[in-house]
């Protein structure tokens, strides 16, 4: 729909969730909602209600169409800078979340061993009552830590738990994001001192390098880059952009590309550098950015020149010397040029480097603050709340903190867990079967009972993003500062469900003392609404008024606030206020990295799955039957080998095979394709869950429970290409 | 009056699939679910086909969005022993599901196999029927369906237009797909309006109309990929 | 005194069917009716489900039931157009198999429409083409074009039976009432045997037309499409060989077990099936002149998407039915017909088997194999098509039916026209055989 007519109706109808000004009851500082309850709707009448979407790290910005009081069809938000009206197949699905027959409905408690699956049904009292005690009992005794478990949060639902977690003395946030692409986030700060995923100037781009992201497909912002390669390629008379993907497989991202380079994996760093060795050897680089702009230039050229050569690394990459020379120069004679790193490529060990080596490339051709180049995240100037003198704990990855030596779970007496899944995305052999029956009590937030739930003492009912308040900073957002609002378009949740910062509000209240001094709020709405009263204090951006109730109900109906008019910027954060050349983390990828080894071995490639992800999205029949973009498989998993692979192997098309590893073992049918590197093996992430409601439970195949967990502190996620794996026929028996 | 018309650019599209679910969604498609599916069962009014060409490493891929392309002269409307498809005024071809009684002609005829059969009674897990968007008939077994254009919108477009008393302006009305695509590849309109998006995309020399040989008069087309020749120079793009 | 005895001794042997049942016949007639109650149960199965419940997908939207359809309404012009053409060319050895021939038409045409409630989506509906046709549909056509044919082969099955019927009206134990009404109050008069004659003639005359236009307007089902190797010019010849070829295989099998099972050996004699073997020679090599020729312009015009549905058929996923179809549509008649050793009616009957069961594939290999490769690049997501319990079920219930109708009508009316052959008389008969055939050879 259009920008005009989302006004207009929203205006009209949307706003009928909120009270202006003039019609408030005196003295009232309450937004007192006049949701049209559900019964009494209007036949015909369609309304709609903003909302943000939270299947992916893009934040999409999204319209709920609500028809006959129910939701009915989900769209993008047009005024929204991230979605700007689209949406995908996963936002698309989104109305049978909330209507999914195997919603939890009401809190329950374990009854029975962990992980039987016998819930008993608790009111919210008791629930309360029974995270109040435990936690409790973890302030009791010193020795007693409270561990928070989440996904890759943003907005103030990030920071609730992290206020929540500082009101503990022993306390930790554990983060689990499989593909979350931390090495990248970890590599922005070392070389600009921003710890945020940048922003892309898609639209002014003529060339983009994409080294194992998947952009276009289940990557960070697809909906977002979508419209920006569009752009980059049809939407600018006269000029088509060039998008080239450098991954062992042929994603959907690098099937619409222009060039696919299927690169070994692990050999991506040397690939990238290598491709700075040609901009550096024939001066290719932007002299003015790298002159005034950087520190540490000499010995990275050094470096790079010494040990990148192209010829040292085409063989072992895969990529032939004059492709790696020709796009090296139409890189830099063709910008404005972005480079993109992530998904497998920034995992494991080669991961950190790879996106170091990304952002070097990226300043040498001087993208950064340049049109049609890269800028920086500006955060939304939120009030803050009450600072509390506590301490923070700082976020571990989940992953490195299984695979050390030490005993991961030691000391932990509670242990609560939100929008994550880890026992259906970590590998078991590292641990985390373990790490849980260590753990005296387990709560977990979630609106479906998952892989990780089952193993839960008690779960709590999340409400559907369209049955709460939330918001959210998009990451990676557009380089202007974003953020998301979305309200219950509903007068009552369709379940006994609550959010999960509304439960902490809960428990907080019942723990008392200081950790109820932490949050002065009666709901979250009310925190979310002191936090958003600094963009009102602003006077700026997509939502002014004059008084800040009139910007609480029009940032409501519109879905959030963002500043178009903010310069975009890309100044480093670093000490010296320069990109800095970083060289220690290109330490670890040495050529002889990826050595070929066992070739009766094949690497195994795992990705994010179009319509799952990495899994959160396969309870949802929509997108079990969806065909998959590159395999058409639905309802299922297949395994994709090379076809001359699999006629060495005398596999054909569709037989079923085993796949080894040397932590576990599974079948699968295979799918023979030309789409693939010959020593490469790939499985999709999202399927083989043991429990997510009926349509996703037992169905296909988990390639996590294949994956190694290589120890090593410097890792944050699941390396998902360095483990090595056999193939052999399964003869059937029919 | 106006002819519904749809440009799909191929360059632009992701092979993404969000339109397909997008439509599934907007006109109460139910899946087929696991056995129906692996039967070939599945009823996807849009569907994006994939054509691979080449070996590794040198692959070339094109992701196709498939649908109703509304013939001029169909073939499925020659066939049809009970006149329940027709061409209305506006240029959409129509399905008329109490008359059909599902003899499956149209289907078979429809060179583009873009038409669906009800072989069973469309399932919804409770509660998942209250996704169901009343602006849409929910069909039952023994009939055909297809696309229509998303017509429900053309309608509410048209309503709103003659309660605002104007004439409807382009990109007032967006199918689901056209409106779920993030690349903006589907481009929607008014083809007899040559000022119109879709108009103007009919003229480029990417332009093709998908078996057009066949005298069929599709009223959707396909932009060709276009060539990267370095960003100094003409282009292959409009 | 000679002629009166024979005539009595005809009259006893071909009226004993009617008046006398076996008990085997009744153990037939109990399996035939297990077949179709099965299949009714089955149908009944498919209408509570839907279609779901057989094999049909995308893109294969047309399975075994137009298969059926095409095939018995192909065997249908068997009996009317041999029994027409051979009264109208006054070949006196028909006497024998006209009325058989013209009863496997009308059956053959019921158990062909029949497909047609199994086939549709919405079968309650059926009488929606008749209140609103489209008119340029083939399918309407169809409509109109089989509703002639049955009606007028309906006819002309009941017009040369009036004779008969009075004399059962007579002599039958039975019944007297059914053939009392039905003989419409025949006496043998010149007068009314001249009125017979020339309604007979007529109805020989018109049903010609009628049945070639009743298969071709059923090719033009598929023929009017574009759908690769079905948008041919010459499935409407092709059909129409197709059918009198099927058809004629189907009189042969009939004849043979009625001769056996009735004991009408005197009247099926070696020189009927020696005959019609010869006539079923002649149309499998016609069939595969259509055949080749059909074949031979897509291998050679290497048009795409007609080439993908011939490599289907010579060496893919069809080609076992392919060349099963030739082996026995035309291989084996040719081996068993070409020579007079081998023609005999064991031999016959064999190579009317293997036509009926090649023409069967042939049905199907059309059907299913152009569906299955559609114009457009369809990514199969199902497979191909594979048939379903209901409609082998289905199936097997026509053929059980089609049998069964033949063994009511065989109750109920004699199988060979006892006026006909007495008019034409065994001696003069031969006579006239052996010299037709030394004419012909």
């Amino acid at each position: 729909m259009k920008r005009r007519d989302f006004l207009k109706t929203t205006v009209v109808t949307g706003t009928a969730g909120v009270l202006f000004d003039a019609c408030a009851p005196p003295g009232s500082d309450q937004i007192i909602p006049i949701l049209i309850p559900e019964e009494e709707f209007i036949p015909g009448v369609e309304e709609f209600y903003p909302t943000n979407c939270v299947e992916c790290p893009g934040g999409c910005g999204l319209l709920a169409r609500k028809m006959d009081g129910r939701l009915v069809k989900v769209e993008g938000n047009p005024a929204h800078p991230i979605s700007r009206g689209a949406s995908c197949v996963r936002g698309q699905a989104l109305p049978q979340a909330m209507y999914h027959p195997d919603r939890v409905r009401g809190p329950l408690m374990r009854e029975g061993a962990r992980g039987a699956g016998q819930w008993r049904n608790v009111s919210w009292d008791d629930a309360i009552e029974r995270l109040v005690s435990e936690l409790a009992a973890v302030q009791e005794d010193p020795s007693n830590a409270l561990a928070f478990l989440t996904g890759a949060l943003r907005g103030h639902r990030l920071d609730m738990v992290r206020r929540f977690t500082s009101t503990f003395e022993a306390t930790r946030h554990l983060v689990h994001e499989p593909f979350g692409d931390g090495a990248v986030l970890r590599a922005h700060a070392l070389t600009t001192g921003v710890e945020e995923f940048f922003a892309y100037d898609l639209e002014n781009a003529n060339y983009l390098v994409t080294i194992g992201a998947s952009v276009l497909d289940a990557s960070r912002s697809p909906v977002r880059f979508g419209r920006g390669v569009g752009h980059l390629r049809q939407g600018r008379p006269g000029r088509r952009g060039k998008l080239v993907a450098v991954q062992p497989r042929l994603s959907t991202t690098a099937a619409a590309a222009d060039e696919w380079l299927p690169a070994r994996p692990g050999s991506e760093a040397s690939l990238v550098l290598a491709l700075a060795h040609v901009i550096l050897r024939d001066e290719l680089y932007d002299t003015g950015f790298i002159e005034n702009r950087t520190s540490g230039f000499e010995e990275f050229r050094a470096r790079v020149l010494a040990d990148f050569d192209p010829e040292l690394v085409a063989g072992m990459a895969g990529v032939s010397v004059e492709t790696l020379e020709r796009v090296a120069t139409e890189m830099a004679m063709h910008g404005p040029t972005i480079v993109v790193a992530g998904d497998a490529a920034v995992t494991g060990p080669t991961g950190l480097g790879t996106a170091v080596a990304v952002d070097h490339l990226n300043a040498l051709l001087g993208g950064f603050g340049k049109k049609g180049g890269i800028f920086f995240n500006q955060d939304p100037p939120f009030s803050e709340w009450p600072s509390l003198e506590t301490v923070v704990p700082a976020p571990e990855a989940l992953f490195a903190n299984l695979t050390k030596e030490s005993d991961a779970s030691s000391g932990i007496r509670a242990l609560l867990i939100s929008d994550t899944n880890p026992v259906h995305t970590l590998p078991s052999s590292a641990g985390i079967d373990g790490f849980l029956s260590e753990i005296p009590f387990v709560a977990c937030f979630t609106s479906f009972v998952d892989d990780t739930a089952q193993m839960a003492d008690l779960i709590l009912p999340e409400s559907t993003p369209f049955e709460r308040f939330d918001d959210d900073v998009p990451s990676p957002s557009v380089g202007i500062p974003v953020a998301t609002l979305s309200a219950p378009m509903f007068s009552r949740p369709l379940y006994d469900t609550m959010s999960m910062p509304d439960v902490l509000l809960r428990v907080a209240a019942g723990l008392g003392g200081t950790v109820a001094e932490a949050f002065p709020w009666a709901s979250y709405e009310e925190a979310l609404r002191a936090a958003w009263s600094g963009l009102h204090a602003v006077s700026r951006g997509s939502v002014t008024e004059s008084t800040e109730r009139r910007f609480w109900s029009r940032a409501l109906a519109a879905g959030g606030w963002w500043d178009e008019d903010v310069a975009l910027n890309a100044d480093c954060l670093t000490s010296d206020g320069l990109y800095r050349f970083e060289l220690p983390a290109l330490e670890s990828i040495g050529l002889d990295r990826t050595a070929a080894g066992d070739t009766s071995r094949f690497t195994l490639y795992v990705y994010p799955s179009t319509a799952f992800g990495d899994g959160r999205s396969a309870h949802l029949p929509f997108l079990q039957e969806l065909a998959d973009p590159m395999t058409s498989v639905r309802w299922g998993s297949v395994v994709e080998l090379n076809a001359s692979t699999a006629s060495e192997l005398n596999i054909s098309d569709g037989d079923l095979v085993e796949i080894t590893s040397d932590t576990g073992s599974l079948r699968v049918r295979a799918q023979i394709t030309q789409g693939l590197r010959p020593d490469v093996v790939a499985l999709s992430a999202g399927q083989g869950h043991g429990e997510y409601g009926r349509y996703a439970r037992g169905r296909g195949v988990n390639p996590f429970s294949l994956l190694q967990a290589t120890t090593g502190s410097d890792l944050f996620e699941v390396p998902l290409q360095a483990t090595t794996v056999r193939v052999t026929r399964i003869k059937e028996t029919s | 009056m106006p002819t519904w018309g749809m440009a799909i650019d191929l360059d632009r599209c992701n092979g993404c699939e969000a339109c397909v679910v997008a439509c599934r969604t907007e006109n109460n498609v139910a899946p087929a679910g696991p056995e129906q599916a692996a039967l070939g069962r599945t009823v996807e009014w849009m569907r994006v086909e994939r054509h691979v060409k080449g070996e590794f490493p040198n692959v070339r891929t094109r992701f196709v969005p498939v649908l109703c392309v509304h013939c001029d002269d169909a073939p499925c409307v020659s066939v049809c022993p009970v006149s329940a498809t027709y061409e209305n005024p506006e240029g959409l071809n129509a399905q008329i599901h109490p008359r059909c009684i599902g003899t499956r002609a149209c289907a078979q005829a429809c060179p583009y196999t873009v038409r669906y059969f009800n072989w069973g009674t469309p399932k919804w897990d409770a509660p998942l029927e209250q996704t169901i968007n009343p602006d849409v008939a929910v069909r039952w077994k023994g009939i055909m369906e297809k696309c229509t254009f998303c017509v429900q919108r053309i309608r509410r477009a048209k309503d709103n237009a003659r309660e605002d008393d104007r004439p409807i302006a382009d990109g007032d009305v967006q199918p689901a797909c056209a409106q779920a695509c993030s690349a903006e590849a589907i481009v929607f309109g008014d083809l007899d309006d040559p000022e119109s998006a879709v108009s103007k995309l009919s003229e480029s020399a990417r332009a093709e109309r998908p078996l057009e040989e066949l005298g069929t008069g599709p009223r959707v087309f396909y932009l060709k990929e276009g060539d990267w020749r370095g960003s100094v120079g003409p282009q292959s793009s409009d | 005194m000679e002629a009166l005895d024979r005539n009595q001794a005809i009259e006893d042997s071909l009226l004993r069917p009617v008046f006398q049942t076996s008990r085997k016949l009744w153990v037939v007639v109990a399996m035939l009716l297990a077949v179709i109650a099965y299949g009714g149960f089955q149908w009944a199965h498919q209408l509570k489900e839907g279609l779901i419940v057989a094999g049909m997908n995308q893109p294969v939207y047309w399975g075994l039931y137009l298969t059926n359809y095409v095939f018995f309404i192909g065997i249908s012009h068997a009996g009317t157009l041999i029994s027409a053409i051979l009264r109208l060319t006054d070949a006196e050895w028909r006497r024998p198999i006209t009325r058989a021939a013209e009863a496997i038409t009308v059956f053959a045409l019921l158990m062909g429409t029949s497909n047609v409630l199994w086939h549709l989506g919405r079968p309650e509906l059926i009488y929606i083409p008749m209140l609103h046709p489209q008119p340029l549909s083939p399918l309407i056509w169809d409509v109109a074009c089989i509703s002639v044919y049955l009606m007028g082969s309906i006819t002309y099955l009941y017009l040369p039976l009036i004779p008969d019927l009075a004399l059962l009206r007579d002599r039958s134990p039975r019944l007297r009432w059914l053939y009392r009404w039905l003989s419409l109050g025949w006496q043998g008069t010149p007068k009314q045997h001249k009125l017979l004659d020339r309604a007979i003639g007529f109805m020989a005359v018109a049903i010609i037309p009628i049945a070639v236009s009743v298969h071709t307007v059923v090719s033009w089902v598929f023929a009017m499409t574009l759908v690769p190797m079905w948008h041919s010019a010459i499935f409407g010849p092709y059909f129409v060989v197709g059918a009198i070829f099927s058809g004629i295989a189907a009189l042969l099998i009939a004849m043979a077990i009625l001769r056996k099972a009735f004991h009408l050996e005197p009247f099926f004699r070696p020189i009927h099936f020696n005959n019609l073997g010869l006539l079923m020679l002649t149309m499998a090599c016609l069939w595969l002149y259509f055949t080749f020729a059909e074949h031979m312009t897509v291998w050679y015009g290497n048009e795409p998407d007609e080439v993908a549905v011939l490599t289907s058929r010579l060496s893919g996923a069809f080609s076992t039915p392919f060349w099963t179809m030739i082996t026995c549509c035309f291989v084996i008649p040719l081996c068993i017909l070409s020579f007079k050793r081998t023609r005999t009616i064991i031999g016959t009957v064999i190579a009317s088997c293997a036509v009926l069961i090649g023409m069967w594939l042939e049905r199907f290999i059309i059907v299913i194999s152009s569906a299955s490769y559609p114009r457009s690049e369809f990514m199969h997501d199902g497979g191909l098509y594979s048939p379903a319990l209901v409609e082998i079920a289905l199936t097997a219930a026509q053929f059980a039916c089609f049998a069964l109708l033949y063994i009511v009508f065989a109750k109920l009316f004699p199988l060979v026209s006892i006026w006909e052959v007495k008019e034409g008389d065994q001696t003069e008969l031969e006579a006239e055989l052996t010299g037709t055939v030394e004419a012909r050879l």
